[in-house]
């Protein structure tokens, strides 16, 4: 009986604090809106699922939870802590990315520069409220729209408010449906919204394989500090454009990010332990992150909008919300926009180009943070 | 992080807005390079195919193997294998 009573002691019940009640229901809802909503199943439904799991009450001593040295989920928890995860994300992402638009219409990559802006804005914010710097260049990332990328340098600069950056990154992922329509609205008038741009030229195979490499040597000698995060994308396009790796290149882009997706979104889950995850620094960083998305969303159409001055042939500044990364989901709100306000008019090739450039641009805005924030 | 402070002087002593103009700065300038050397390739590639015409690239009008070709291979092994 004394064993009963003692082992009724060590049970999650008996263990149970409000804080872990919480979360647990926390990922119950970002299950809900995977399956119900169908918002980034493919992380939320992981991320939920880990967020339970990392949230049952441990006992003392036994090694479970991503944070006791040992645990099972400790070795999973690695691959995002080294940042290994991110890189191998990109492999795929850039074996299953079609860099053609980008090619043919060449000035749409700034939008995907200027979109960058809500990263530095938002690191300004973060500086303002306390953050130290490095724990701000981990929190501003958020406005890359980037999962990984945002995973990749917290883990760098402030590994302690990963598991919060990730949920936040990723929340605002498949909140970009959400957020950015009104914002879009709000900075165009009806006929800015309802500008036809050309069709883009085809690209020849020959610019498809010297684009990767080009690319690559361009950003990774200027910043460093994006090699791993680069160097995986423009290797995984080259496995795809080269058309002699097919068998890599699928590889890269169907089983390997699956397993990867899965190993990443369960981890981080699993990390949001209450006691780690629920404190004030937590809340400000939900709420710098929403700011972020909303300034680099604003910055993108402005700039669109700026370029039109110059340009003969006008872009639609629906177009420049793309840049906030987010493949594809920022690309397919400018598609349905761009529908609502006139039914002919598909956006959808073009926002596709600064989409791209957004994650190349994040992914330099990350490297660049690294290398002058980490002590 | 031990406190939070809501204070411009955070900024000013973290170097909120140098880091800031540097980082939008390096992203541009990269970026730019990029479209900068997209827009130009096309015309490099002209001067490249006078030399080297696409055609000629490796795989480029190569036959692509069928999976057809993939089960000959696979049936011609068999077969070999069996009889030795």
């Amino acid at each position: 009986m004394e064993m009963f009573m003692g082992f009724l002691g060590t049970t999650g019940w008996a263990q149970m604090q409000i804080g872990n009640a919480l979360m647990i229901i926390v990922g119950i809802v970002f299950i809900s809106l995977a399956i119900v909503k169908d918002y980034e199943p493919l992380l939320l439904l992981p991320i939920g699922f880990g967020a339970i799991v990392g949230n049952i009450p441990s006992l003392a001593g036994m090694p479970l939870g991503v944070y006791d040295k040992g645990s099972v989920l400790s070795y999973l928890y690695f691959g995002v802590r080294q940042g290994v995860f991110p890189p191998l994300i990109f492999l795929g992402i850039g074996a299953m990315t079609d860099f053609s638009t980008m090619l043919a219409n060449p000035k749409l990559v700034l939008l995907g520069a200027a979109a960058q802006l809500g990263i530095f804005l938002t690191l300004v914010g973060a500086l303002f409220l306390g953050f130290t710097p490095a724990e701000a260049g981990a929190i501003g990332i958020i406005g890359g729209a980037d999962g990984p990328t945002s995973i990749f340098l917290s883990s760098k600069l402030a590994p302690h408010l990963l598991g919060a950056i990730a949920i936040a990154a990723y929340s605002y992922m498949a909140l970009v449906p959400v957020i950015q329509p009104p914002i879009m609205n709000l900075l165009t008038t009806k006929k800015e919204r309802q500008i036809r741009m050309k069709a883009p030229r085809i690209v020849s195979r020959r610019e498809k394989i010297f684009f990767p490499i080009v690319a690559f040597l361009i950003t990774a000698l200027l910043v460093p500090g994006s090699l791993a995060l680069l160097g995986m994308l423009f290797f995984g396009n080259l496995l795809k454009e080269s058309l002699v790796t097919d068998r890599l290149a699928t590889t890269a882009r169907t089983s390997l990010i699956d397993i990867v997706t899965i190993l990443l979104g369960f981890s981080v889950g699993a990390s949001t332990q209450a006691d780690t995850f629920l404190t004030k620094q937590s809340l400000l960083i939900f709420a710098l992150g929403a700011a972020s998305f909303c300034i680099a969303t604003a910055a993108g159409v402005l700039f669109a909008k700026f370029m039109n001055l110059f340009l003969k042939e006008k872009i639609n500044p629906l177009v420049g919300a793309a840049g906030v990364s987010a493949v594809p989901d920022s690309a397919r709100v400018v598609q349905m926009v761009g529908l609502k306000n006139d039914s002919t008019n598909h956006l959808l090739m073009h926002a596709m180009a600064p989409n791209v450039a957004g994650v190349v641009g994040s992914a330099i805005a990350a490297g660049f943070l690294w290398s002058v924030l980490v002590k | 992080m031990n406190e939070l402070v809501f204070s411009v002087q955070n900024v000013i002593d973290g170097g909120g807005i140098t880091v800031s103009v540097v980082g939008m700065t390096i992203v541009f300038f990269a970026l730019a390079t990029v479209s900068l050397v997209i827009g130009a390739l096309p015309k490099f590639l002209k001067v490249l195919s006078k030399y080297m015409p696409e055609k000629e690239e490796h795989n480029a009008s190569a036959p692509q193997r069928s999976s057809s070709d993939s089960e000959k291979i696979a049936i011609a092994a068999a077969f070999a294998f069996h009889k030795n």
